[in-house]
């Protein structure tokens, strides 16, 4: 069921309309009434459940990082597989880790592990796309074309069903746009239409000068002048008012309004005023991109937006000691513990750690859930470099935060790491849970190109993770 | 509908069609294949002829331009359903996996269809793709042939499936005339499918709907709004040997083109279906950055283009790929009112809805501030020239809106005008709002 080798429309055999419910929607098409309208209906109430996470934050580890150098050790497999590093243990039995983790040990009550993630896309973007959008591309293609016919990331899909009252917009990612060779499909709102995309900011949350442009106004322009000219446009506009019965028209004066609004708005303002962040909490996170990437998402958190996508780095990397993401194949004639060692896992045991903390002290954990996950996890052998390549049959995925266990393991690995051992879980699986978790109804259906209806998952919630 | 703007949009309109884009044509194929259709729409060559040389070209992608449309569709499948999405308006997507659920169409139909365009194939003269591991990008010259080796399997019979026209079983010649043959089919006057479509099209490019709607998805679960007009339409376009012109010239002579957008005591709501007045649209991204750029005489810069070239003229979609150079903010403009990426051979890629972005970008976006504040723009020109507000004012509303001031307005905007602390802010307040009005950004 779960193999699906058709390209044009994968989702069909997993519809859950009947034959019958099919040919009554193609039958009540002569009443007016089209397949569109009626799943619109149907779906018109997508929230299905009171929603246990008002927020998520999704950490997107590009690159793929490893699974048996971090939560998934076995230091009992044989040398050739087994992690140089050493394992320790955290405050919760059964939960060892990394020792370059070590600032994780006292936080692994916090945290759920699933470390039984499988797929079978071994090429970045392929993977990439199925991990940002819960959905299995067509094709392993290294260069993914980046279609309407591809599925939207998440953050779309929330903001198209259960959007913001407010100002603050629902889905926000930041602080790059991620690529591998071309852009990584997964990242915009693809067929559920622009209006939908994520807010993307792509200044350095780290920069003494971060600011937004949409939230800049030149100097010479005011809030106050903004709002003369607006008033001279409102002007012109009362000759063709008529027009504003169109929804599409009246649609752009919305936009404007929201525009303005945020604009104008304090809690919006603030929210991306990093600099007003006291030094002592930027300092814990560190004042890198990463770092200060994950105290703006708190602070978004706390403004309200409902998806937060932050991405590691906006490349596979694997090579610099300096940036980039996790692929270390010990190309061009680099190591990957030398390189992980210095970059990755200092970086990732001081921003996941103070993340949680600041989360938890602040109360936000109760209510907003974290996901931090790559692509793929890396092969269980070592290769000939001393690195590891792509390994997406199973690696490890942590949550923590609003409605999952704590200090929880769902899944086992085999002893290499290399094969779920019990309760597979697939990308579409995490993708129905974060669905549910944020009060919305997996099942619910929304309309691809050229009108087919498809369902936002395909998968099933993780009853077993379930707080 | 002599002008070079006229072959400029509907070549556009095709392009968009028919997957004009650089990383499977290359520049050189791109420029090659808009230019045959400007020339085509230029010269009115009649669509049935166009349809013709598309579906039966052969030879080099260079020196048969209508190859291109083989070189960036290169399976069967996605051949055979972009023929039939373009000029039958049939979605046959579904059948690729099932008998389509809304639609007279079974998978056999569709493995039939799919084998007559299976022995297109490629002798790849070189590819100097920049990226190695990219197998979608394509530079260099490819000559398109005809190998009657290649098959197309049936996934349930696991045998070659037999070619065949869509809806027929009358088994297609298996010779290099196969697909001569079927581009004959296709157009010819007995199948009026094609004529529907291409009728149908047009009048969706004018009226903003199809009498079809969506123009791809004929089936008689969806049928006509209006099948009469829908015929008689049809008729026309026959009865002018298949010309583009006559056809739009009697649509824009109607009295359903030219209704006004404003609705009756008794049309209250928005009611596409039936034409009674004009539902209004938004422009293209490339019609509005031309004309605030026309408008406010502030050039735009396109990357790989010279500095005089207008959106609605460049071929393709990325002329210089955006990871060698960031994309200017006109490049950016056009991606963020919809310009398509031209992946799939639908009218539905390319959106005109507004979004949010698009309105941060029209409130204080770096575009907008360069036509509003540039030195020598539009309002520069006026206070230069004239030194009473009235002409401004009236000037700056005919640039933007095509029309004067109503007393009101000219009142409201002078006095606005009269009581600011600088000239040049006060034009500028008041451009910033035509540029931002409804009658601007929509045609109606």
């Amino acid at each position: 069921m779960r193999k699906r080798n058709s390209y044009q429309c994968s989702n069909f055999s997993a519809t859950n309309l009947t034959r019958r419910q099919w040919l009554q929607l193609g039958g009540l098409g002569l009443l007016g009434l089209n397949a569109r309208t009626m799943l619109q209906a149907q779906s018109a109430s997508p929230i299905a459940t009171v929603p246990k996470a008002k927020s998520v934050v999704f950490l997107f580890q590009w690159g793929g990082p490893s699974q048996i150098d971090m939560f998934d050790m076995k230091p009992d497999a044989p040398s050739g597989i087994r992690s140089p590093l050493s394992m320790i243990s955290s405050n919760v039995p059964g939960m060892p880790i990394c020792e370059n983790l070590n600032r994780m040990a006292p936080l692994m009550d916090k945290v759920c592990l699933i470390r039984s993630l499988h797929h079978d896309m071994v090429n970045h973007n392929s993977a990439g796309y199925y991990a940002l959008t819960g959905h299995r591309p067509p094709v392993d293609d290294i260069r993914l074309k980046d279609t309407l016919e591809l599925y939207p990331g998440y953050g779309p899909v929330v903001d198209a069903l259960a959007p913001n009252r407010h100002p603050m917009p629902t889905a926000v990612s930041f602080p790059y746009v991620i690529s591998d060779g071309s852009a990584t499909p997964g990242q915009h709102a693809s067929f559920l239409g622009k209006k939908h995309d994520p807010f993307l900011i792509t200044e350095n949350p780290a920069s003494s000068h971060f600011r937004l442009p949409e939230l800049s106004l030149p100097e010479s322009i005011g809030f106050d002048r903004l709002m003369s000219r607006r008033e001279l446009q409102k002007y012109i506009d009362a000759s063709s008012r008529a027009l504003d019965r169109s929804a599409m028209v009246s649609g752009m004066d919305e936009y404007y309004d929201k525009a303005l609004a945020m604009l104008h708005s304090e809690n919006v303002r603030k929210a991306f005023d990093i600099q007003s962040e006291p030094q002592a909490i930027r300092e814990e996170y560190g004042l890198t991109p990463y770092g200060q990437s994950c105290l703006l998402a708190r602070r978004l958190v706390e403004a309200g937006s409902k998806f937060i996508t932050v991405y590691f780095s906006p490349s596979i990397g694997g090579r610099s000691r300096t940036d980039g993401g996790w692929d270390t194949h010990g190309f061009s004639d680099t190591r990957m513990y030398e390189i992980v060692n210095e970059y990755h896992l200092p970086l990732t045991n001081q921003v996941l750690p103070a993340f949680l903390t600041d989360l938890d002290r602040r109360g936000l954990l109760e209510e907003t859930l974290v996901v931090w996950m790559g692509e793929f996890g890396r092969t269980p052998r070592i290769n000939s470099n001393i690195s590891r390549d792509h390994w997406p049959h199973c690696y490890t995925a942590l949550l923590a935060g609003a409605g999952v266990k704590s200090g929880f393991v769902y899944g086992a690995s085999d002893n290499h790491a290399a094969y779920p051992a019990e309760n597979p879980v697939t990308p579409d699986d995490l993708a129905a849970t974060l669905f549910h978790l944020l009060g919305i109804d997996p099942h619910t259906h929304v309309m691809g190109v050229n009108n087919r209806p498809l369902p936002i998952s395909n998968g099933s919630v993780i009853s077993g993770i379930l707080a | 509908m002599e002008t070079d703007r006229f072959s400029s949009f509907w070549a556009m309109k095709w392009a968009d069609l028919l997957k004009i884009e650089e990383r499977s044509l290359d520049r050189k194929g791109v420029m090659a294949f808009h230019q045959w259709l400007k020339v085509c729409l230029a010269n009115d060559t009649p669509l049935d002829e166009m349809a013709r040389q598309i579906i039966a070209s052969s030879g080099s992608t260079y020196q048969v331009p209508a190859t291109n449309f083989y070189r960036a569709n290169r399976s069967p499948a996605e051949r055979s359903v972009a023929i039939a999405q373009v000029f039958l308006g049939t979605r046959l997507q579904c059948a690729e996996c099932h008998n389509h659920p809304f639609d007279r169409w079974s998978q056999n139909d569709y493995y039939s269809w799919a084998a007559a365009f299976a022995s297109v194939d490629y002798r790849i003269l070189e590819n100097r793709r920049r990226d190695s591991n990219d197998q979608h990008e394509f530079v260099g010259e490819q000559i398109v042939f005809d190998n009657p080796g290649l098959s197309v399997l049936h996934p349930v019979t696991r045998k070659p499936a037999a070619p065949a026209v869509l809806g027929n079983t009358t088994p297609l010649p298996d010779d290099q005339g196969r697909r001569r043959a079927l581009a004959e089919w296709l157009t010819s006057p007995d199948q009026s499918q094609f004529a529907h479509v291409q009728a149908n099209r047009i009048w969706s490019h004018l009226m903003g709907r199809g009498l079809v709607d969506p123009v791809d998805d004929f089936r008689s679960t969806n049928p006509a709004s209006h099948p009469e007009l829908l015929n008689a339409l049809t008729r026309f376009l026959v009865d002018n040997h298949f010309q583009l012109k006559p056809l739009i010239g009697a649509i824009v002579d109607s009295h359903a083109y030219q209704r006004s957008s404003m609705p009756f005591e008794d049309n209250q709501m928005d009611d596409p279906v039936n034409y009674a007045r004009v539902v209004p649209r938004r422009l293209t991204a490339e019609q509005i950055l031309d004309s605030l750029s026309m408008a406010m005489q502030v050039p735009i810069r396109f990357n790989g283009y010279a500095p005089e070239t207008q959106a609605i003229e460049i071929p393709g979609v990325e002329a210089v790929r955006s990871r060698s150079r960031a994309p200017s903010e006109a490049d950016q403009f056009l991606k963020l009112f919809g310009r398509p990426a031209r992946l799939l051979t639908t009218d539905e890629e390319r959106t005109c809805t507004p979004t949010m972005t698009q309105a941060f970008q029209l409130v204080n976006g770096p575009l907008l501030q360069r036509f509003v504040a540039h030195p020598e723009n539009l309002l520069q020109q006026q206070l230069a020239h004239h030194d009473n507000s009235e002409t401004m004012i009236e000037n700056l509303f005919l640039s933007l809106i095509s029309r004067r001031p109503d007393p009101g307005e000219s009142n409201h905007f002078n006095q606005y005008f009269s009581q600011a602390s600088s000239q040049r802010e006060a034009l500028e307040d008041i451009a910033w709002a035509l540029i931002n009005s409804k009658e601007m950004l929509f045609r109606f």
